[in-house]
């Protein structure tokens, strides 16, 4: 299990961390990553995950690099993630 | 030019002849227009005359009883909608959207919305027939701009469309603001601390920018050519920069298998972004299912105008706050962009690119997706950056002459380097931010002095950077030998401006042979693994490395068969430069043992999907100098010099070429290029004698500077190139104009009678 990893948390996210703009986090994978970041601020699941996938309107950065493999891709310890949003597309 | 030292190709960084070239300039080429098939029918589409107006009924009695009318559809032939995400390679769309653009269901939205479409034997029987079906409209007041859009009361697009608004989006719930409303999304940026940023500046300059909508101006326009096979099969001819986007757009709308569906690559003259999505290809293909005949369709000038999307028209708010030195120390701005008809601006690169050129630690980027009734926005070289660009440069711009400091200077001062933070918060991989303002600071024309017009005129000088990312995905690539050491190499990436050569340079110089034993062709979609689109210049890098795996999979492969001949370990072999060695000093050219692959097992092929992520951003600096007559606030662009960051140039020509296409086509949009609306919403200057796209008569030589900081992610340093200098222009135009005049002109295009009008306010 990877440690000391750090999330940038988005703008729009940060009323699930209180505000935080970063948060540490561990895990081996993206998703077991989440996993924690659920544990200890509940909402983040929801709010990345849709249907067993990443949302179509994400995409997560480890060390600045976008990784297609979303939730799958692995975390190499001390990596910095970001989750970079796209444009949601409106809803009606 | 090309800079200083780089490594030692053989093949890379030549100029070869491309092997499309004689055809193309002989017109022998054929492009989607030229298919000609037997027994083939014609369509045409009717568009809507209005912008914004409910459809109350659609008649096509009588036009289905016109002698030679072989079909007439409307949205009702269309599918159902579903919940799917289309993906067009530079952008993506949810399916609904899709198919209410190829035709409107129960209200049109734009000038040049499909309304219904006729099959005839003949074309100008169709377009007779479009004459005789009977719409009944409800003309609605039209939304036209994005702060109309945005106003208390405005006339809303889509009934019941919600902005989606982050914060929203990120708690549980269903993402829905509380009303409907015209602004379909909101994506907010942020990185260190903003607030504290402007808190520390010595200076904070800050101005509102807006451009108008202009058109990628293609020459060929949009075709479509479908023929359903009794066997249920459906091929398609088309010039697209994305065969495998139409491919699976279509068989998506028609419920077929994609292995049902045949894209065939025309020839494609221009592109830009806006040939990645399909516009007459589902039309055609529902008409060939109803009439069991090939249907041939393609648009024309005015079509393409009123009918295809454009970029954004754009509202930019932008805030610059710096230290006395000239340290920038934060950055805001909110981007409002119009989405057309229906979601999906390019705002959102707009927002993570503008600032990206500089090292700015704190950072605030509000972008909002606005919908109007214009046709819906598509990509557009670089979709997004030049807009917002020409933002934060008239700040710098400003900053300099607030601080009295060289304008290049400044920014070299601030230059983004390895490490630096984006908007988006993520570090920038190694870069040549630096080495471009360098090598612009260096270049004759920097250094020259600005000169006297011998016509009077108002001469002045301007400069500004441009960034764009870059893109990675999907490419495919696959090789095969043949007896006389020749290789025909299949590509999927169409071939736009000149990647047959630029693929077939990279994959010689793998393989250690000459280029002129490559022979390249792009293939249909049943003959090659999915690839992703020629956009995003992407292809050069991506399907760059698609070339060099398939060249080092060959080369295992001959290393096998050369063991074979040898008798001895296959690991024992090595191969380099065109070279085969083995263990106890055997030796054998690749020419002698594609000789021998005949009785050793038969020829071989090498092959490769891959789909990097790691493109290398690019970087220009450009510098114009103008002339602006002060009696008709005319601007001629006296000099102009683009410098670029290109990784290495894999055929520099092509290169320059690219740079200096991209280059015309931001002064376009900085000076006479834009979309005109009627109050009801209807497009006034639908003809290239009234959208004025500048010629080579307009544009002095433009001076290219190629500087080249290899990308460590690809084996020959290879970054895209087409996209990032279409960028500066409208700052650097809008720049200059100001050193001339004293006049900033914060809305594009400055058309002489804006500028005259300013002009004359002084």
């Amino acid at each position: 299990m990877s440690g000391n990893l750090t999330v940038f948390v988005p703008i729009g996210m940060r009323p699930l961390t209180g505000g935080l703009r970063t948060v540490s986090a561990s895990g081996a994978t993206i998703s077991q990553v989440i996993d924690d970041l659920e544990s200890r601020y509940p909402g983040f699941h929801m709010s990345l995950v849709e249907e067993g996938r990443l949302k179509s309107s994400l995409t997560i950065a480890v060390n600045s690099v976008e990784q297609p493999l979303g939730l799958l891709a692995r975390v190499p310890k001390g990596a910095e993630i970001h989750i970079i949003q796209a444009m949601a597309g409106g809803k009606c | 030019m090309t800079t200083e030292t780089k490594p030692a190709f053989n093949v890379v960084g030549t100029r070869p002849i491309r092997p499309d070239g004689v055809d193309k300039v002989t017109g022998r080429a054929n492009y989607g227009a030229d298919i000609s098939l037997p027994g083939m029918l014609y369509g045409r589409i009717l568009r809507s005359p209005h912008a914004h107006a409910r459809i109350l009924s659609i008649d096509t009695s009588k036009a289905e009883a016109l002698d030679g009318v072989r079909c007439v559809i409307t949205h009702d032939d269309l599918p159902g909608a579903s919940d799917a995400i289309l993906d067009f390679g530079e952008s993506v769309s949810p399916y609904k959207w899709v198919l209410e653009q190829t035709f409107a269901s129960e209200k049109v939205l734009f000038q040049g919305h499909p309304v219904a479409g006729v099959c005839a034997t003949d074309p100008h029987i169709a377009e007779d027939a479009l004459s005789l079906i009977e719409v009944e409209y409800e003309v609605l007041p039209p939304v036209l701009t994005v702060h109309d859009a945005m106003a208390d009361g405005a006339p809303i697009l889509h009934d019941g469309m919600k902005m989606v608004e982050m914060v929203a989006r990120f708690v549980p719930g269903d993402g829905r603001s509380e009303r409907d409303s015209n602004v379909a999304s909101q994506l907010e940026l942020e990185h260190g601390d903003p607030a504290a940023g402007f808190e520390e500046a010595d200076i904070i300059l800050e101005g509102e920018f807006e451009t108008a909508a202009a058109h990628q101006g293609y020459i060929e326009p949009q075709t479509g050519t479908a023929y359903w096979n009794p066997d249920g099969t459906l091929t398609i001819w088309t010039s697209s920069q994305g065969p495998f986007a139409i491919r699976d757009t279509v068989a998506h709308m028609l419920g077929i298998p994609m292995a049902d569906v045949k894209v065939v690559p025309m020839e494609i003259g221009g592109g830009f972004g806006g040939k990645t999505k399909p516009y007459m290809e589902p039309a055609a293909a529902i008409m060939s299912k109803k009439t069991g005949r090939p249907v041939k369709m393609y648009m024309n000038r005015e079509e393409v105008l009123v009918g295809t999307g454009p970029t954004s028209a754009t509202y930019v708010r932008c805030k610059i706050g710096a230290k006395n030195d000239g340290t920038l120390v934060a950055g805001e701005a909110t981007l409002a962009y119009e989405a057309g008809a229906f979601p999906g601006s390019p705002v959102g690169a707009g927002a993570s690119c503008m600032f990206s050129s500089y090292d700015v630690p704190n950072l605030y980027v509000n972008a909002l997706d606005v919908l109007t009734n214009k046709p819906k926005a598509h990509a557009y070289r670089a979709p997004g950056s030049p807009q917002a660009t020409y933002a934060v440069e008239s700040l710098l711009d400003q900053l300099a002459e607030r601080l009295e400091r060289d304008p290049m200077e400044l920014r070299a001062q601030n230059a983004a380097t390895e490490g630096t933070r984006r908007a988006d918060g993520t570090r920038m991989p190694a870069i040549g931010a630096e080495e471009t303002m360098q090598a612009a600071m260096d270049s004759p024309h920097y250094r020259s002095e600005l000169g006297i017009d011998e016509d009077g005129r108002l001469i002045g000088r301007g400069v500004s950077m441009g960034f764009w990312h870059n893109a990675g995905g999907e490419s495919s690539a696959y090789a095969m030998t043949n007896a006389d050491g020749t290789v025909n190499l299949s590509l999927g990436s169409v071939d736009i401006g000149g990647q047959r050569a630029g693929l077939a340079m990279q994959f010689a110089e793998s393989m250690g042979i000459g280029y002129e034993q490559v022979r390249p062709q792009v293939v249909d979609t049943d003959q090659i693994g999915f690839t992703n689109v020629t956009g995003g210049s992407r292809v050069s890098y991506a399907s760059g490395l698609a070339v060099h795996e398939a060249a080092l999979d060959m080369q295992q492969q001959l290393a096998a068969r050369a063991a074979r001949i040898w008798e001895c370990d296959e690991d024992a072999v090595s191969y380099a430069d065109g070279v085969l060695k083995g263990p106890d000093g055997q030796s054998m050219t690749f020419l002698d043992l594609c000789g021998q692959l005949q009785r050793t097992g038969g020829q071989i092929q090498g092959a490769a999907d891959v789909s990097p992520n790691r493109p290398g951003p690019a970087f220009a600096c450009h510098i114009v100098d103008v002339a602006v007559d002060q009696d008709t606030g005319k601007v001629d662009v006296l000099r102009y010099s683009a410098v670029q960051d290109v990784g290495t140039a894999v055929h520099p020509s092509y290169v320059e070429g690219q740079v200096q296409g991209g280059v015309a086509q931001g002064a376009g949009m900085a000076l006479t290029e834009e979309y005109v609306y009627s109050p009801e919403g209807r497009m006034t200057n639908a003809s290239l004698l009234d959208y004025r796209m500048p010629t080579s008569l307009d544009l002095p030589e433009i001076e290219t500077i190629l500087v080249e900081v290899p990308n460590p992610s690809h084996p020959y340093g290879v970054r895209g190139v087409g996209e990032v200098p279409i960028v500066p222009p409208l700052a650097a135009i809008a720049n200059a104009i100001y050193d001339a005049t004293g006049i900033r002109m914060n809305s594009l295009p400055a058309s002489p009678t804006k500028l005259l009008d300013r002009l004359l306010e002084e």
